[in-house]
Parts: C-alpha cells; sequence; structure tokens
C-alpha cells in the first residue's frame, strides 16, 4: 500500500490549517498508518502532536529540514503512537530554500526524501505555512502513486476568500510541472462563528465560485478544539466534544479521495 | 474553446505563483554558478557580521533611547536628531575599504572593523540643532557626525572621562 499524500493549506494565516492536519491524522491513525509532517517553521502541528514547546532546542536539527536536504526522511521520523509518526520542524526551516538551492534541490525534494517511506504509510498528512514558498511549494509538488491531494483552508474571512484562488493557483502550478495527479480534495470551512451574519453569504459565494469543492462538513469555532492544543489528546475528557465536527469532515474526505476523480472542476 | 483558453492563457500578466515556479526552472547546475554561490557565501558572511555588530548596537541604542524617554518628560524643548547620516555601520576609510574588499574579492573572511560608527539618536537644544544643521549642510555626508563627536570628545576630555586621542 502506497500512501496517500493530503497537504492542508491557505496563504492566509490563522485558518485551521495546524490543527485541522493535527487532528485529521490522529483521526485517520486510529484505524490506519499516518505520517504526519509539519512544513512550517512556526511548528505548531509539531507541538500539537508531542506537547513540545521548546522545538529549536528538542527537534535540533532533527527535523523536516534535515530530511530535505539529506534526501532521506528515515532518520528523522519520530513517534507519537502506536500508528502515528511525525517529522517535526522549527525555526530552522527558514534555511530551507536557501540550503535547497546551495544543494541543487528543486520542488520535488520532498518525494525523494519521501520515497523510501512511501510504503509504510496509509496516509501523510502535511500542514504548510500561510506563504507562497518553497515550504508550500514542496508538499504539493510531491507524487504519490496512491494519489496526492490539497486540503484548501477557509476560515470564512473576506481575506481568506481573496487567499483562495492564489492558493488554487498553486495548486495548478503544481499539477503542471512535478505532480500531474494532484487534485484539489475541496474547502474546508473552519473557525466558522455559530452566529456570524455573513456565513451564509460566504457558503453561497464558495458554492458559486467553486462548483463541488466545498466540504459538507463544516467545523464550527469551538472552546473544546482550541483547548486541545493544551489538553493533548490522551485523557482527554472533552476530546469526543472537541472532535464533534472532524469526525465526519474526516469520513467525508476519505470518501472524497478513494474516489478516482474525486472533484469535478479540477 | 481551448484555443480560446489558450490565448487567454497566453496573454494572462504573470502572477506571484508562476514567478515562484519559474524561479526554479532556470539552470542552476553548472559550474559558474556554483562559483556564484560559493561568492555569495562569503558577501552572507559579510553581512552577517555587519547584522551582528548592527543588532548589538540596536541594543545600545534602544538604552540611549530609554534614558532619553525619562528625561523627556523634563527637557520636552529638546530637538529629536535621528542622525542617518551613518546609517552604513562598518564606516571605514578608504585605505581600510580597500582591504576589506581585497580580503572579500580573495576569499578571505573580512575582520571586522573597529572603526566603524554607531547608529544613534538623541536629543538636542534647538538652537544647537539649527547651527549644526546649517554647518553640516555646507560638507559633505557625514560631517554632521563628525562635528557631534569632535565636540562630545573634547569635553570628555577636557573632563578627564576619556583619554586625550
Ligand atoms: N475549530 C476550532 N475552534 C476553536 N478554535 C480553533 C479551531 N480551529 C483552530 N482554532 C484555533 O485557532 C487558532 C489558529 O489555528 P491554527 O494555528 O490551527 O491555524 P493555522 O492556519 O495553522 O495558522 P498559521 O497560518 O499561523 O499556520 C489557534 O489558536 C487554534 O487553536
Ligand atoms: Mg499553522
Amino acid at each position: 500500500m502506497t500512501a496517500k499524500i493530503v497537504t492542508f493549506g491557505i496563504s492566509k494565516g490563522g485558518c485551521s490549517k495546524s490543527t485541522s492536519s493535527g487532528i485529521t491524522s490522529y483521526l485517520l491513525s486510529k484505524d490506519e498508518r499516518v505520517l504526519a509532517i509539519d512544513m512550517d517553521g512556526q511548528g505548531n502541528l509539531t507541538s500539537f502532536l508531542t506537547g513540545e514547546y521548546d522545538i529549536c532546542t528538542v527537534f535540533e536539527e532533527r527535523t523536516i529540514l534535515e530530511a530535505i536536504i539529506n534526501g532521506d526522511a528515515r532518520p528523522y521520523i519520530i513517534k507519537i503512537n502506536k500508528n502515528l509518526d511525525l517529522i517535526p520542524a522549527n525555526d530552522f526551516l527558514a534555511t530551507l530554500p536557501r540550503k535547497m538551492f546551495e544543494n541543487h534541490l528543486k520542488l520535488d525534494a520532498l518525494q525523494s526524501a519521501l520515497e523510501p517511506v512511501m510504503d509504510d504509510y496509509d496516509w501523510i498528512i502535511i500542514d504548510t505555512p500561510p506563504a507562497l514558498s518553497e515550504q508550500t511549494v514542496i508538499p504539493l509538488s510531491t507524487y504519490s502513486e496512491a494519489g496526492s491531494y490539497a486540503v484548501v483552508m477557509f476560515d470564512g474571512s473576506m481575506f481568506a476568500y481573496y487567499a483562495i484562488p492564489k492558493f488554487l493557483e498553486i495548486i495548478e502550478g503544481a499539477k503542471e510541472r512535478y505532480n500531474p495527479t494532484l487534485e484539489t480534495a475541496g474547502i474546508l470551512f473552519s473557525l466558522i462563528d455559530a452566529r456570524a451574519k455573513e456565513n451564509e453569504v460566504m457558503i453561497e459565494a464558495v458554492e458559486e465560485d467553486y462548483p463541488n469543492l466545498k466540504f459538507d462538513t463544516i467545523i464550527k469555532r469551538k472552546a473544546s478544539t482550541r483547548r486541545l492544543a493544551i489538553e493533548g489528546f490522551d485523557g482527554n475528557s472533552e476530546l469526543r466534544n472537541a472532535l464533534e465536527y472532524y469526525v465526519p469532515f474526516v469520513k467525508e474526505l476519505k470518501k472524497r479521495v478513494s474516489q478516482k476523480q474525486p472533484q469535478g472542476s479540477n | 474553446m481551448s484555443a480560446k483558453n489558450n490565448l487567454k492563457d497566453r496573454i494572462k500578466k504573470p502572477n506571484a505563483t508562476q514567478a515562484f515556479f519559474n524561479s526554479y526552472e532556470t539552470n542552476t547546475d553548472d559550474d559558474s554558478n556554483i562559483e556564484k554561490n560559493k561568492n555569495e557565501d562569503i558577501a552572507n558572511d559579510a553581512n552577517k557580521k555587519v547584522n551582528n555588530n548592527k543588532a548589538e548596537n540596536d541594543i545600545e541604542l534602544k538604552n540611549v533611547n530609554n534614558n532619553i524617554e525619562k528625561t523627556n518628560a523634563i527637557n520636552n524643548d529638546k530637538t529629536y536628531v535621528n542622525d542617518n547620516n551613518v546609517v552604513n555601520i562598518i564606516d571605514v576609510d578608504h585605505v581600510e575599504d580597500d582591504e576589506y574588499l581585497r580580503e572579500l574579492a580573495t576569499g578571505k573572511k573580512p575582520i571586522k572593523k573597529k572603526n566603524k560608527k554607531v547608529f544613534t539618536s538623541f536629543y538636542m537644544d534647538p538652537d544647537l540643532a539649527v547651527i549644526v544643521d546649517k554647518i553640516a549642510a555646507r560638507g559633505e555626508k557625514g560631517d554632521k557626525s563628525k562635528l557631534i563627536n569632535l565636540g562630545i570628545r573634547k569635553l570628555l576630555e577636557e573632563y578627564g572621562a576619556i583619554e586625550k586621542k
């Protein structure tokens, strides 16, 4: 079995990329083998899954940066639980573009690094930073026989609304040049305030602009979801509540990516 | 339809995403680039040095500013002077410039020059600010700093706070 790659992204900060990719990794790992990859120097996914916030010290020279530069992910994989592994990131990821240039690496650099472990997992879930950069483009440029997908995060704001077409453009670019089978799995509404008046308008606009791309599941803003970053998953008494919207999302994601051509428009 | 799309694609304005991908299409594998790369490294190291200096100086600057803030409440008839004649931290003279560039060009790591200026800002009495600016206007870039430095140096020598040069 080869891993399906799912990259979470949007070039707008704070749309729940790290939270959603972390929870998705956790939920998928209940039945399948998952490798989560942090491609953001903020290391939020790393902290989220390990509970470790001193990422520069703890993961010094043991991150995705070294995995990419050395062209082999294996030495940098750390175990989170039985089915869940992680390749962490820390602030030094900022040096990636420069190091790639020095080492003559192209945007398919993650591809080579992951090749040796591609068959060890069912899923590779990747968190990206909110920017058009190597850290974002490299995951999208990573091909997998089993399929490579992007989840576009959207928080219902005007800023994020304008970031959607730009992110779709990045997906197109990666698809054209490096990863011909890349697909947009969908646009995920997250951090949605139950009472915000503009929700309906945004939903309509996105449905009209990008037919069939919106996930049916909408992740509402929840205090218990936010607290996951503090409480962690293990022994968390409000876990069920915190994951309420993510359970149906992961189900939907699995369904979408198991279809050969999940999306009409892409 | 597809011909039309094709045309549309071709006249489409280049965007950031395309520019990003294009930047990876150029061939970086030839030797001239490796050479260039190395030189850039050296230049970068030099830059790092400058930046380090700057960081240190920034700290000094902050302290100076803090003090100014404190005294400002009383001395609010001062003129704020931001002396940007010396923004470039390494302000070496021509001989040293030459030495510095020679080391850079021959691949040696250039050493920090002691003769650098520290960028700082402070409050001046308005009458002094006016006359200093007038004098500086007659001179060239850097003369204002020279004047201030000389003035303070003379005073501090007189006070015995520093050794005579
Ligand atoms: N469903 C949710 N309910 C409540 N809070 C949430 C939810 N999802 C995310 N958050 C919180 O919103 C904030 C932003 O989320 P997160 O860090 O996951 O976004 P991001 O897109 O990864 O940000 P960045 O662009 O900086 O990487 C965090 O404080 C997170 O805890
Ligand atoms: Mg994040």
